[in-house]
C-alpha cells in the first residue's frame, strides 16, 4: 500500500476503534459472549435465516417448518435484552460506516465501497 | 489530489451543531476520514483510474463498441437475459463483447480498476477490522 495511504488508514482505523459506536459494539459483543443462552439463541436464529436464504437463492420453496421456526426464534430473540442490545449496537456501528462511506465517496467523487471491489462480494 | 477529487471534495468540517453535541471520537473520525480521502485521492492508482475513465469517455472506437453492444442488447431484449438466444445471436453477442473488451481504453480501465481495488481494498479491510462491521453493500470484508 502507498505509504501515505497506509498511515492515513491506520489513523482512521484508530479513530474508528475509539468512536462511541465501535466501543458500544465491542461492549455488546462482550456481554453477549458472557451470556451462553443468548448467544445460542442468536446463532440458532442466524442458522435458520441462512437455511431460508439458501433456499431462496436456489429458487426453492422454504423447507417445511422453517418459516415457523424462524418466527419462533425471532420472537425469542426480540424478547432477549442482550441480543437486542447487541443488534442495536451493530446498527449504530453500521450507520457510522455508512456515513463514513458517504463522506469518503463525496470527497473522492466516486463510491468508495465500489472502489474497494468488496461491495456485494 | 486530482481535479475531480478536489472539486467533488466535501470538507468534512464540523458544523456548530456537531461541536455542541458530539464527543471527541466522532470529530476524530471525521478528521481522519478527511486525511484518508486526501491520501487515497493522491495515490497513483486513483489518478490512473480517473485518467482511464476520462480516456474511455472520449475514445471514439470504444464508445462505438459500447453503442453497438447496447443496440444488440436492446434488439435481443429479454431473450438475452434469459439465455434464450439462437447460435447466430450468441455468436454475434460474443463477437461484440470481445470487440469491446479488446479496446485499449477498456483494457486500461480494467487494469486501473484492479489496481485501485488492491489499494483501496487493503485499506478497507483494515477499517472494517477496526470497526467490527463492513461498509454498506460489502458482504465479505
Amino acid at each position: 500500500m502507498d505509504t501515505a495511504l497506509e498511515q492515513a488508514t491506520h489513523q482512521l482505523a484508530d479513530a474508528l476503534r475509539a468512536s462511541e459506536p465501535v466501543i458500544g459494539l465491542r461492549e455488546a459483543e462482550s456481554t453477549l459472549h458472557a451470556q451462553p443462552a443468548s448467544l445460542a439463541l442468536l446463532k440458532q436464529t442466524q442458522r435458520i435465516q441462512r437455511r431460508l436464504q439458501a433456499a431462496q437463492q436456489r429458487g426453492d420453496a422454504p423447507p417445511p417448518g422453517v418459516l415457523e421456526q424462524l418466527q419462533q426464534a425471532h420472537e425469542a430473540a426480540t424478547a432477549d435484552a442482550t441480543i437486542m442490545a447487541f443488534a442495536q449496537a451493530q446498527q449504530e456501528a453500521q450507520a457510522q460506516m455508512a456515513e463514513l462511506n458517504d463522506d469518503l465517496s463525496e470527497a473522492l467523487g466516486m463510491d468508495f465501497a465500489s472502489l474497494t471491489g468488496r461491495s456485494g462480494c | 489530489m486530482s481535479d475531480r477529487a478536489r472539486s467533488g471534495r466535501k470538507i468534512l468540517a464540523m458544523t456548530p451543531t456537531d461541536v455542541a453535541t458530539s464527543t471527541i471520537a466522532p470529530t476524530s473520525v471525521r478528521d481522519a476520514a478527511n486525511r484518508f480521502a486526501e491520501a487515497l485521492a493522491s495515490t497513483d492508482a486513483f489518478l490512473r483510474l480517473e485518467t482511464a475513465q476520462d480516456t474511455l469517455l472520449h475514445d471514439e472506437a470504444a464508445q462505438g463498441a459500447v453503442a453497438q453492444l447496447q443496440e444488440l442488447h436492446q434488439q435481443l431484449g429479454w431473450r438475452a437475459r434469459a439465455g434464450a438466444l439462437t447460435e447466430v445471436e450468441q455468436a454475434r453477442l460474443a463477437e461484440l463483447e470481445q470487440t469491446l473488451s479488446d479496446q485499449p481504453a477498456v483494457r486500461e480501465l480494467e487494469a486501473a480498476q484492479l489496481q485501485i481495488q488492491e489499494e483501496a481494498g487493503a485499506a478497507a479491510a483494515v477499517l472494517v477490522e477496526a470497526a467490527g462491521v463492513g461498509f454498506p453493500g460489502g458482504g465479505c470484508c
